[in-house]
């Protein structure tokens, strides 16, 4: 009858967003938060490739997780929350236009503007996926120089300070990527 | 994955391996981890997520009750007052604020000897093999190929630098001192100057020695041009 309540740490993800529905309490926000920002920031890096942003996401999902929690039927927490980082960060690299005009419409060579269903990524995000999971296959240096390039936004000459590769090698290891991740892409159709 | 699975994942760098007998959550978690900075612990990245969370999320909490909040303040008035009586108020010792203090120097700047080209797999050089190993972390590893360098080139002053950083950051400032003192002799690494000031002021802190540390950072606070280090040596001058 007096029997000890569980401790928020021994229960499993599913246990505290059902007991958050009901009774939001910060306590349990803040053990989900606690469980879940070391994969979201490492879920984040795979797909922006840019450390800082991928903070910037992560805390952004977390900060908006209370009112998702609460409006979507979710059946495993963890399965949902991928989801919604992934939805996340593609939309936030759509937004870059230095990788859409640069990058996707060069590897792709269409200049899209197509929308899917609402519940699936649309076209130009499945793209940005693909794309994003093979320049994970490049060469270390060609990959080292585009995700600099066009996913943490640095110049020229900051690329060849960080890595000490000469400014004609970036430019070469950057059209060679492109071309390679053309290749990879073409492969995986 | 847990906390421990990442770190280690990172520290392995697993994302070189197959994958397949992961699912794919765990391979993306594993293959994002390679573009987060070598050097730099994952668990201060984590902390500061979670601090800037805390942060936030506390501006948008849907539970504001007056009697809890408070509450909250006056627990918060006690801690601060039990944090500063017993700890804030006493001296920190020079060795502490050096140890707080301590980072290691990222090799962006290093001089590249050798160049790398697409057609040719030539072999690495012992000193770019230490410089993979600091920028990836592997300190043991780095430390141990820098020695080994070193003794076929005694004049590297710049990788003798690194070595007393090396050094330095396993707490044995007072083998470090000599290597980071060795690059004042080499004109040529001006470009190391407040570096060689910050890192050589952090060992003479860390063995006690105020009064050698404390010039150092005078110089560095009071830089107008560049100011690297400057709010930092402010902020230990203060503590001494």
């Amino acid at each position: 009858m007096f029997g000890r309540a569980k401790r928020l740490d021994d229960r499993s993800d599913d246990e505290l967003v059902a007991i958050y529905r009901e009774r939001p309490n910060p306590r349990i926000w803040d053990e989900l938060c606690g469980r879940y920002i070391p994969i979201l920031y490492a879920w984040s890096l795979n797909w922006l490739k840019n450390p800082q942003d991928s903070e910037d996401a992560t805390m952004d999902i977390l900060l908006d997780l209370p009112n998702k929690v609460r409006t979507y039927q979710i059946e495993s927490f963890k399965n949902w929350l991928f989801l919604v980082c992934r939805n996340h960060c593609l939309q936030k690299l759509k937004k870059s236009s230095k990788l859409r005009t640069e990058l996707i419409d060069e590897i792709y060579e269409i200049n899209f503007m197509e929308n899917g269903p609402d519940d699936t990524l649309d076209i130009e995000e499945e793209r940005l996926s693909v794309m994003g999971d093979a320049i994970d296959q490049l060469k270390p240096a060609q990959k080292q120089c585009l995700v600099l390039f066009y996913f943490q936004k640095h110049s020229y000459k900051e690329i060849v300070e960080i890595t000490g590769i000469e400014h004609s090698k970036v430019k070469s290891h950057i059209q060679n990527g492109k071309r390679n991740l053309k290749n990879l892409i073409e492969n995986l159709r | 994955m847990s906390r421990s699975e990442l770190r280690q994942a990172h520290q392995d760098q697993s994302w070189q391996r197959d994958l397949s007998t992961y699912d794919e959550q765990q391979q993306r978690a594993i293959r994002g981890l390679q573009y987060h900075p070598s050097g730099h612990s994952l668990d201060e990245t984590w902390n500061r997520i979670q601090g800037r969370v805390a942060t936030q999320g506390s501006s948008t909490s849907t539970l504001r009750p007056m009697r809890r909040v408070l509450s909250i303040a006056a627990g918060f008035a006690v801690l601060v007052l039990g944090v500063y009586f017993l700890y804030l108020n006493q001296p920190v010792s020079p060795q502490v604020l050096s140890e707080n203090a301590f980072q290691y120097l990222r090799m962006e700047n290093i001089t590249r000897l050798t160049e790398e080209t697409e057609a040719v797999a030539a072999p690495l050089t012992l000193r770019e093999q230490a410089i993979a190993a600091y920028e990836d972390g592997k300190k043991e590893e780095a430390e141990r190929l820098i020695r080994v360098h070193l003794e076929d080139h005694p004049k590297d002053t710049e990788m003798k630098f690194y070595y007393g950083i090396i050094l330095l950051g396993k707490g044995q400032a007072d083998s470090a001192i000599p290597y980071l003192k060795s690059i004042e002799q080499d004109q040529s690494l001006q470009k190391y100057e407040r570096q060689h000031q910050w890192y050589l002021a952090l060992a003479y802190l860390r063995l006690g020695n105020v009064e050698r540390a404390t010039p150092l950072l005078e110089s560095l606070a009071g830089a107008t041009k560049p100011k690297v280090y400057a709010s930092e040596a402010r902020a230990l001058l203060k503590r001494l």
